[in-house]
């Protein structure tokens, strides 16, 4: 546990338990077991989100593309689902899992081999990926009633209180943990994202991991877009994944992840979600007026990244002194 | 699925454009001679899908820019621009599909176009280039009540007419407004399905659109109103939320409402983007059925939440109607035979439609859409 | 003036930002011509398709009178322009121009004079830059956080200031100022104001970035921030101003769209901080900061007119038009890569033949 916990996820674990406390301290049904799983559902698909984004970010790149390959894959899903209704499950999911890998790969392609800056790239492909949504329905919407059983299923609470959403949510946690921390590749990713040149002159395969990477934030992208279907049965155009992106980057950065890439973690960027879901869910629970519901999520957010960069840089300051010369890694200011 | 095809195509050459454009910018000469080149040979493919719908207007707006009359010579095409509020919202094709059908009747052609997103202001570039292209009438549902009237002051300067489909706007901005139904029921309306799908007694909340939303802010003021004038005495509106026609919005606001209200006996959502968001919240959770859903959407976007029992009844009203009024006050506007102020014309088919004192036009009845009647409606 | 230590800190500059060019010779004058190329060829192509297409579309008058739309998204690229330049970012543009119209608005509705509510409308943007400044460039938040949370928190402040009202009704004197037109009334080519105001305001900002210590050292900053700080500049105050520059224009867009809509809603200019960012970015400023021009971004700025004017009159919906511009985008950086990379390429081949 205290592994999970790392000494640096301390500041924003403790927004999320003094978030939780003061929320149930001023309402009671805030706490209750069925609005836990309500948040949870809330954000199962913010979770697959931000934790690919997570690794992008780490390699010092980023993905503005996201809620748009997410609409593709989503539509594209609904569009089959519609045209075939016999297609099996699996399919589906596969197609939904294809249509954002590719437009994952096209992203990695943009940035690592063309060396189209990551943030124009993808604000690019933003546009474009969201026209094809457009293009693919026919300016559209597909309506829940040709979404199959078994897609909706995915949403709908089976047993103990616990959806699939929540379920995949974890398993990509898991295995993104796994993945950082155990593994080679984890590794060279936070070595591509402190240093790039250096990466490179030490013989890593930069264009590789860099494409690697986009590949997976498409491929979860695309994972996300089922779950978007299974959520909200009906996919429309203009608004599905709308703005994903920005949410996902404000949990990454909430997480504690260093936007200039090198660092970043899996314990963290759940933590940053968790923050993002408790104060959606709690801000509405207590009928906190709407005009300032956004205000207030803009600055609690705000004071919680000011409030972990200084709690950081003393951290850090305190680990350098303690070594004298050893500079880690400096945060570019 | 043609139709998927045929926008796959002009998007590609679109695309090509684009690139053709940047492929310009290389530094040297021989770059900027390799495009020349290229771009000579995406015009024609260009304007042969673009430009179909132009090559028509031609005469007539060379008639409409001398800026002397509106009215456009008989035999000449009418031409007519609809801009939605979004182009992806499933609620105005039927509006849509009612004008063209009866366009070819009236010598007219209608063209769609509109923004990407229900944004204030990005109705008005779609404005500005059908002044430019001098079409005779524009038909617009309004984003706000406000931020079009400019625009569309400019666009009756330059001699077009102009008329407010489904919601109204500030008077100044248009010349006639059609509106689907009677708003001023609304509201008795709205609580008719509350008082139906609760038995008539609890708690309950609104979802509504946006807080700018004017004809919902309107249809709520008048819930309110009634309920405290005692015309459903048991019911009680215990909130009102905005889902701003978003469906992560709306879902969450939705499970925050169930959460706030264990006793929440119904929600009731007069806005056809929300309505399917909170009937899905409610058919993936345990308080379905417990919790009763209605309000306004298209009878297609309720299908399978009729049928899961998630909804025992909801309302709208047909706004196909609403096109084809549109189609018949237009093509009366510009030939002279209807003008704008109180009175009424004759819509072949429909019958006799009024203009009121606020020169709104109501096009049809309230529906009420059940189990036993839902699979009669296909929009 | 500064030629001496302009062509000394160029190639370092270059050395930073394209470290596979960096033996680019002259980074100076000609690279911001270079840098308008793009830009320039999508106006053209633009506007001979836009002309090919629709006998309407060359109508100066028209074209003209659209250009009120984008004056604003031209105000707010300018100064973005400098903050990119600092090797900053500032996302909250749109929102503050938001909480600055509602500042207009409440303060006419409240009784104020016109011209005191729109000198208040810039002193709220103004001071709202600064906020986005103290977090960036004092506190040390990197700035595409900081102001992705001001972003959301300017926006809340414009619902709280609004709520659901529409504030209109603004005097004949101030409303539709994109109507009013100089040098020729009614004549066939008018000059509309807000276009006016759009060229005055950039020629000032090119007079400061190419002519006075704060341009450069705004280049210098942006170029090699340690280095620029170890040389004496104090670039925390650098980045600071240019995010106040970044509020006042936001402050001065919240006048111009507000009077070009006559009205003011909460909902205002939502989503604008993206075609800003992206007319500074077509205009070849780089966004890693350190190079960048005043002139490549109004160029920018005409183009995504040209290519949005010339797609609008062929009735290309709006999502369409949308992904244009982004293809537009990438390939304003992808083609001259590229041609420079095959050229190299091809120059390599024949010396070894």
């Amino acid at each position: 546990m205290k592994r999970f916990l790392q000494q640096r996820n301390l500041g924003i674990f403790a927004v999320v338990v003094a978030l939780f406390a003061v929320f149930s301290a001023i309402e009671p049904l805030f706490a209750t077991a069925a609005n836990v799983e309500r948040i949870l559902r809330g954000i199962g698909i913010l979770f697959v989100l931000a934790i690919g984004q997570m690794m992008v970010v780490a390699t010092r790149n980023i993905d503005l593309s996201i809620g748009s390959t997410l609409g593709m894959s989503a539509m594209a899903l609904a569009i089959v689902a519609k045209d075939h209704p016999s297609t099996p499950l699996v399919v589906l999911i596969l197609i939904a899992l294809a249509v954002g890998t590719l437009a994952g790969v096209l992203n990695g392609v943009l940035v690592a081999i063309a060396e189209v800056p990551a943030i124009i790239a993808t604000l690019g492909t933003l546009a474009v990926y969201r026209g094809l949504v457009f293009t693919i329905s026919d300016s559209g919407t597909v309506e829940a009633q040709f979404i199959p059983r078994a897609v909706k299923r995915l949403a709908i609470t089976p047993t103990r209180n616990i959806s699939w959403l929540v379920i995949t949510g974890l398993i990509v946690a898991v295995i993104a943990w796994l993945v950082t921390q155990r593994t080679l590749t984890g590794r060279r990713l936070f070595a591509v994202g402190s240093n790039p040149d250096a990466a490179r002159a030490r013989g890593l395969p930069v264009t590789g991991i860099t494409i690697g990477v986009f590949a997976a934030m498409g491929a979860l992208a695309g994972l996300a877009g089922v779950l978007y279907v299974g959520q909200y049965g009906t996919v429309n155009a203009s608004s599905v994944g709308i703005g994903f992106e920005l949410t996902a980057i404000t949990a990454v950065v909430v997480g504690g992840t260093n936007i200039f890439g090198g660092s970043g973690s899996v314990v963290g960027t759940i933590l940053g979600c968790l923050v993002i879901g408790l104060l959606d869910n709690g801000l509405k629970v207590l009928r906190v007026d709407s005009f300032w519901q956004q205000a207030a999520e803009g600055a609690i957010i705000l004071v919680a990244v000011v409030a972990d960069t200084l709690i950081r840089r003393r951290q850090e300051l305190r680990r350098a002194l303690s070594r004298r010369s050893g500079v880690a890694w400096t945060p570019a200011s | 699925m043609s139709g998927h095809w045929k926008r796959l195509g002009r998007f590609t050459i679109v695309a090509t454009l684009a690139l053709a454009a940047a492929s310009c910018s290389s530094d040297d000469d021989k770059g900027a001679t390799t495009t020349a080149s290229s771009t000579t040979t995406a015009a024609p493919s260009e304007s042969t899908s673009a430009a179909s719908t132009v090559d028509t207007t031609v005469a007539s707006s060379t008639a409409a820019s001398t800026d002397t009359t509106a009215d456009a010579p008989s035999g000449e095409t009418l031409q007519v621009v609809y801009i939605p509020k979004d182009t992806s919202n499933a609620y105005f094709n039927p509006i849509l599909e009612g004008m063209q059908q009866e366009a070819a009747g009236l010598n007219m052609e209608v063209t769609e176009v509109g923004p990407a997103s229900a944004e204030a202001s990005s109705q008005i570039e779609f404005i500005d280039a059908a002044i430019q292209q001098g079409v005779d009438a524009i038909a617009i549902s309004p984003n706000d009540p406000e931020t079009v009237v400019p625009s569309l002051k400019r666009a009756m300067e330059a001699g077009i007419t102009v008329i407010a489909v489904n919601s109204d706007m500030n008077p100044e901005g248009r010349q006639i407004a059609i509106l689907p139904v009677d708003f001023s029921k609304m509201s008795d309306f709205l609580l008719k399905l509350t008082t139906d799908v609760t038995g008539g007694a609890g708690d309950f909340a609104i979802l509504s659109a946006t807080v700018n939303a004017p004809d919902q802010s309107a249809w709520i003021d008048g819930v309110n109103e009634a309920l405290d004038a005692g015309k459903a005495p048991d019911l009680k509106l215990v909130d009102t939320v905005f889902g701003d026609d978003d469906a992560d919005k709306s879902a969450s606001e939705t499970e925050a409402l169930l959460t706030s209200y264990p006793d929440l006996k119904a929600i009731l959502a007069p806005t056809a983007a929300g309505l399917p968001a909170v009937a899905q919240v409610l058919s993936n959770s345990s308080q379905k059925g417990k919790v009763q859903v209605t309000g306004l959407a298209l009878p297609n976007s309720m299908k399978s939440f009729v049928e899961d029992g998630t909804v025992k009844e909801f309302g709208l009203w047909d706004p196909k109607t609403e096109g084809v009024v549109a189609a018949h006050l237009i093509a009366g506007l510009i030939d002279g035979s209807i003008t704008a102020k109180a009175g009424s014309f004759d819509v072949p088919g429909l019958g006799s439609r009024e203009i009121n004192a606020d020169t709104q036009v109501i096009a049809d009845e309230f529906l009420v859409f059940d189990a036993d009647n839902i699979a009669d409606f296909d929009f | 003036m500064d030629a001496g230590i302009v062509s000394s800190t160029a190639p370092s500059s270059a050395a930073v930002t394209t470290p596979r060019h960096a033996a680019r010779p002259v980074a100076g004058r000609l690279d911001g011509v270079r840098g308008v190329l793009p830009a320039a060829c999508v106006i053209i192509v633009a506007l001979v398709l836009g002309a090919r297409s629709s006998t309407h579309f060359l109508d100066a008058g028209a074209l003209l009178l659209h250009t009120g739309r984008y004056v604003e998204i031209g105000l707010l690229a300018l100064a973005l322009t400098i903050v990119i330049i600092n090797g900053d970012i500032d996302l909250s543009v749109a929102s503050n121009v938001a909480v600055s119209a509602a500042v207009l608005a409440i303060a006419y509705r409240g009784g104020a004079p016109i011209a005191v509510a729109c000198m208040l409308a810039v002193l709220t943007g103004l001071v709202l830059g600064l906020v986005n400044g103290v977090l960036v460039a004092v506190i040390g938040l990197p700035s595409l956080v900081a102001t992705l949370g001001t972003l959301a928190a300017y926006r809340g402040i414009s619902e709280i200031l609004l709520g659901s009202d529409y504030i209109g009704d603004f005097p004949d004197s101030f409303a539709e100022a994109d109507r009013v037109t100089l040098f020729g009334t009614s004549a066939q080519r008018p000059l509309p104001l807000p276009l006016v105001v759009l060229l005055l305001t950039a020629a000032a900002f090119g007079f400061l970035l190419q002519r006075t210590n704060f341009g450069l050292r705004c280049l210098l900053t942006g170029s090699n921030s340690a280095a620029t700080r170890f040389s004496g500049i104090s670039t925390w105050r650098v980045r600071l101003q240019a995010f106040a520059l970044s509020g006042m224009m936001a402050g001065a867009a919240a006048v111009l769209i507000a009077s070009r809509l006559s009205s003011v809603s909460a909902g205002i200019a939502t989503g604008m901080e993206l075609p800003a960012i992206t007319v500074v970015v077509l205009g070849g400023t780089s966004i890693f900061g350190g190079r960048g021009s005043i002139l490549g971004t109004v160029v920018a700025l005409f183009a995504v007119m040209a290519v949005r004017e010339a797609l609008a009159i062929n009735n290309v919906q709006g999502e369409t038009q949308d992904a244009v511009i982004g293809l537009i985008l990438i390939a304003s950086i992808l083609v001259p890569r590229t041609v420079t990379r095959l050229r190299s390429r091809l120059v390599r081949r024949r010396v070894h033949t």
